[in-house]
């Protein structure tokens, strides 16, 4: 066993209101710099929707993650010594079309054009080239369903539905959204890390953050077009590749990530887990359903004494086990089982999980009637208006029972906490309900208190960083906006 | 005359060594983050693969030819010694400048034409791409004109660059070849001289230990092994 | 090794110094006898006894020193000698001067005053072996035996088929007779004194026998009137061009399903296909 510890992430999607707040606390900290306008560490997507970049669920096209090669896996891109005739041109990059052509407006026009009959205008700019553009995408160019009939009609998932199940969705007084925050995974089995051909990405030890060291990489770019999740990006002025970092230094300094701690919603949560690095290969390789639980069972019990003994011998600190002991991830992921990895069939094995949204859930129009869905026992999840077709491609490889078994525990804490609070429904249906969806007045008071009510403290569990124990200290911690962060000994300019 | 050939074949190949060693060095310890490929790709990914293959597969073969033919002179000569097989190299050394040539030309539109490829063009790339494009027409010519190439190699230009290496340049063999030859001979020399300049050191930096590590890479901020001892 | 000499020297060491530290009389066994003898007779170059009655010494270092020159500036006396010569001019020797142009002018003097007998030359006969041998040297199937590249890596006669033989020299088909035949040939081959041909053979020296088969050929060549093919040129840029055309298709059918596009493709594709949402 080799225990690692990981600072895990989960986002509750019932309770994101699509607000964007994230990506701009995170665009305005790190992505501001030239070459980098174009990145989203950190973006909200609509679901359905065709997502950034386009349809970047489509691995047909875009080739991210792994496949199952045997008892083991391989790189869909290219991995070893595929690299070596796909170096010169990567036969997977997506390009700037495929994400979109930054642009400011011209301003100074605005100011500047001489006296005449119309109002001047302000015409959009490349941020590239400098010369004036059309616009035809953007980030978030299919918010809030924009241009469903294009955009959200290519969305990848819905290649599991039905050609009713489409028609339905997107039935003009059916039509339904949820909101898909992203950032990067920080993977277990970061394909980034491994499809890179200079060893420049590289998986932090203590904390298990994922980043690009900058005077490592080279270009080769393989990153880009390894990560399933396309979240890492070709900076194209510098000609390196850059990630989310998770703030790691806000976590280092024992603050949550700037894209967590301005969440309106408070849907996001932080903790670490404990996990045993040993049985990747092993899991990665097993069926796709098999692979939600396969995650599962590699996130370890912190308060096991033989755990924690090994996570101690292996160099974990005790103020780390404590946080993952104390850790909110740990609850929704393996306590509750309520949160889901995206695409685990990309065989990386996300760190951030998703507590499915069950807002269309609650109910939905027969006809002229407004049906309330909450009837029965259980609402008949198979007519809800997001089809759980849908929801299982996103989450769980498929697999309808396990997205059930999620929202089911949802609904039953709901129904539980109405009767509790305002007593319409009695405590007995409540509680049949909640045993069967497995779980217990306890456990529902947990998620409850968890879901609704957490102060900051319980959302981020934020273990201290003793970086007084690291082997080298931070050179200068001066950073500048629109720099590259400290370490350099010259402006971080493009080469030659 | 002889003390101007002198200068550029006989004492212009040991500075541009010296150059190439000393300043690749210099600028990877000093620089190392300026070392990088600068791929447009993310910026024009079409014309990109017809440029940028056709290129690179061609230029490594050519240049892995004239390594064969200095290091090997003998394999070389006896390979030739059927008229045949003499044909085939030459014409399979002529392809691979032909399609060298083809992908430079596609490069050279690319980075013309292609408003964002040619924002990431710096003077220093227009200058390698010009001398490298005077290096494909200058060998391709002499492919055509002066042949054949491959077997007098063995005889004009090995004993050359093996004088060089004796530190006793012998200036001799060059000097009276065709001016497209010393054009050559020179453009590689200056080539050589600029590479620590401009984005040719991607070439020291090819991926190599990447065959051989493991997929994933962990780095510690401390000693997990030795934190508890 | 003479790394001292370059390291306090890139003031100049040029060959011109070597050459000029030898013996006027090495100097004219490896430049000069190819075509000329002292007494001997004419080969392809006039014979160099006398040569001072008939010329003034400063037109001759003129001459010696820089043959093109004074041949471009239309001296009549060199016009004659290159028509003397067969229209073969005289090549530049290797590391030439006006101060060793002087010394072999001297020396030139010596012999022919000092009346060294001059041995008479006994042409070689040529066998229908030499002239296959000959032929298996020229293209290279032979090895030389001091390790010298074949004569075919530079040279073309008329009578090779295919793309022929190399370029970077003259064609040699009548080579035999140009220079002087087998007495002037024999001195040629023995120290080619071309700029180009003179470091390669040096120290790689053609032996008296390869010499004689080479000579051989030479004079079959000669003799079977070839037609120069033209050809070869354009069929060797146009195998090349081919091969090219090939290696384009070959790249193109293995990164077929390579990453072009996916946002502007999918938009093209919804505007044939006019969805719009039902209501």
């Amino acid at each position: 066993m080799n225990i690692r510890s990981q600072i895990s992430m989960v986002f509750h999607l019932d309770k994101c209101i699509g607000c964007h707040t994230c990506s701009v606390a995170c665009k305005n900290i790190w992505t501001d710099r030239k070459g980098t306008e174009y990145m989203w560490w950190n973006n909200v997507e609509t679901k359905p929707g065709t997502g950034f970049p386009t349809r970047w669920e489509d691995q047909e096209k875009y080739r991210g993650g792994w496949e199952k090669d045997g008892d083991s896996v391989r790189l869909k891109s290219t991995g070893k010594a595929r690299i070596i005739p796909n170096i010169f041109h990567n036969p997977s990059l997506p390009s700037m079309d495929d994400y979109y052509e930054p642009w400011t407006y011209d301003y100074q026009n605005l100011f500047n054009a001489p006296a005449g009959d119309d109002q001047p205008t302000a015409l959009p700019k490349s941020m590239v080239t400098g010369e004036y553009i059309d616009i035809e995408s953007g980030p978030n160019w299919d918010d809030d369903l924009g241009g469903s009939s294009l955009y959200a009609k290519n969305d990848p998932n819905l290649e599991s539905l039905t050609e009713e199940q489409k028609q339905q969705l997107f039935e003009i007084e059916r039509l339904v959204l949820f909101y898909f925050p992203r950032i990067c995974n920080h993977c277990l089995n970061p394909a980034c890390v491994a499809s890179c051909p200079s060893g420049a990405l590289y998986k932090r030890g203590e904390d298990g953050i994922v980043l690009v060291d900058q005077e490592r990489c080279r270009g080769w770019r393989s990153c880009v077009a390894a990560c399933p999740y396309k979240k890492t990006y070709y900076n194209w002025t510098s000609g390196k590749s850059e990630k989310c970092i998770l703030c790691f230094p806000r976590l280092e300094t024992g603050q949550a990530p700037a894209c967590f701690h301005s969440c309106v919603g408070r849907i996001r949560y932080l903790g670490v887990l404990l996990y045993d690095a040993d049985k990747i290969e092993e899991m990665a390789s097993k069926t796709d359903r098999e692979l939600v639980n396969a995650q599962r069972e590699m996130i370890l019990d912190p308060f096991d004494p033989k755990v924690i003994e090994m996570a101690k011998a292996n160099g974990i600190h005790e103020h780390t086990i404590q946080a993952a002991q104390e850790s909110p991830v740990y609850k929704f992921v393996k306590v509750w089982k309520m949160a889901l990895p995206p695409h685990i069939e990309y065989r990386t094995f996300p760190m951030l999980f998703y507590v499915p949204p069950m807002l269309p859930v609650i109910s939905s129009l027969d006809g002229e009637a407004r049906k309330n869905m909450a009837e029965g026992l259980f609402p008949e999840f198979d007519q809800a208006r997001v089809p759980i077709e849908f929801l299982s491609s996103l989450f769980t490889a498929g697999d309808g029972e396990k997205m059930r078994y999620v929202l089911k525990k949802q609904m039953a804490v709901r129904t539980w906490r109405r009767a509790v609070t305002v007593g319409d429904i009695s405590k007995e249906t409540a509680e049949k309900m909640l045993i069967a969806a497995d779980c217990t007045i306890a456990e529902a008071e947990g998620i409850y208190h968890l879901t609704s009510i957490a102060t900051l403290e319980d959302r981020f569990v934020i273990p201290p960083a003793h970086r007084e124990e690291a082997i080298e200290m931070m050179d200068d911690p001066l950073e500048y906006k629109q720099h590259a962060g400290f370490g350099f000994r010259d402006k971080p300019t493009r080469g030659l | 005359m002889k003390t101007f050939n002198f200068v550029l074949y006989g004492i212009f190949p040991y500075i541009a060594i010296f150059i190439f060693i000393f300043f690749s060095i210099y600028r990877y310890t000093r620089r190392g983050y300026s070392y990088s490929s600068l791929s447009s790709q993310f910026l024009e990914n079409r014309i990109h693969f017809w440029a940028l293959v056709p290129f690179h597969f061609g230029i490594i073969f050519i240049f892995l030819g004239h390594l064969v033919a200095f290091l090997l002179p003998t394999y070389i000569l006896s390979w030739n010694s059927d008229l045949t097989r003499l044909y085939i190299l030459e014409i399979s050394a002529f392809m691979g400048g032909l399609f060298t040539l083809m992908g430079m030309l596609a490069i050279f539109i690319r980075r013309w034409t292609n408003p964002r490829a040619k924002i990431v063009t710096s003077r220093m790339d227009w200058i390698v791409l010009t001398l490298i494009m005077i290096q494909v027409l200058s060998g391709l010519g002499t492919a055509v004109f002066n042949s054949w190439g491959s077997s007098w190699f063995t005889a004009v230009a090995n004993p050359y660059l093996m004088s060089l290496l004796r530190m006793d340049p012998q200036v001799g063999f060059i000097a009276p070849l065709p001016w497209m030859i010393q054009l050559h001979i020179m453009g590689a020399w200056l080539t050589l001289f600029l590479f620590p300049f401009s984005r040719l050191v991607h070439i020291l930096v090819v991926p190599n230990p990447y065959l051989w590590r493991k997929p994933q890479m962990v780095r510690w901020n401390w000693n997990p092994k030795k934190r508890f001892i | 090794m003479r790394i001292p000499y370059f390291i306090s020297g890139l003031i100049f060491l040029t060959s011109a110094v070597g050459y000029a530290q030898n013996s006027p009389e090495q100097y004219f066994q490896t430049n000069c006898q190819a075509c000329h003898t002292i007494g001997g007779g004419k080969l392809i170059g006039p014979d160099l006894k006398d040569v001072e009655t008939r010329q003034t010494r400063e037109w001759l270092i003129n001459w010696i020193t820089d043959p093109a020159s004074v041949l471009a500036s239309g001296d009549p006396y060199a016009a004659k000698i290159l028509i003397e010569a067969n229209n073969v001019p005289m090549v530049p020797s290797p590391g030439i001067n006006a101060e060793l142009a002087a010394r072999l002018l001297d020396y030139i003097l010596e012999i022919a005053t000092s009346g060294t007998p001059v041995v008479a030359y006994i042409p070689p006969t040529f066998t229908p072996e030499d002239i296959v041998i000959g032929k298996a040297i020229f293209l290279g199937k032979q090895k030389l035996t001091n390790t010298g590249p074949p004569c075919v890596s530079c040279h073309q006669v008329n009578s090779l088929s295919g793309l022929g033989g190399g370029k970077l020299g003259v064609n040699l088909t009548d080579v035999y007779f140009r220079l002087g035949e087998a007495r002037g040939l024999t001195n040629w081959l023995k120290a080619p004194p071309t700029v180009t041909m003179s470091p390669v053979f040096a120290d790689h020296p053609l032996t008296d026998e390869e010499i004689v088969e080479l000579m051989a050929f030479f004079k079959n060549e000669g003799e079977t009137t070839n037609a120069p093919t033209l050809a070869s040129v354009a069929n060797f840029i146009l195998y090349g061009i081919l091969g090219t055309i090939l290696l384009f298709v070959l790249i193109g059918s293995i990164w077929s399903g390579r990453f072009t596009a996916v946002r502007k493709p999918m938009i093209a594709a919804s505007k044939h296909t006019k969805s719009t949402i039902q209501g």
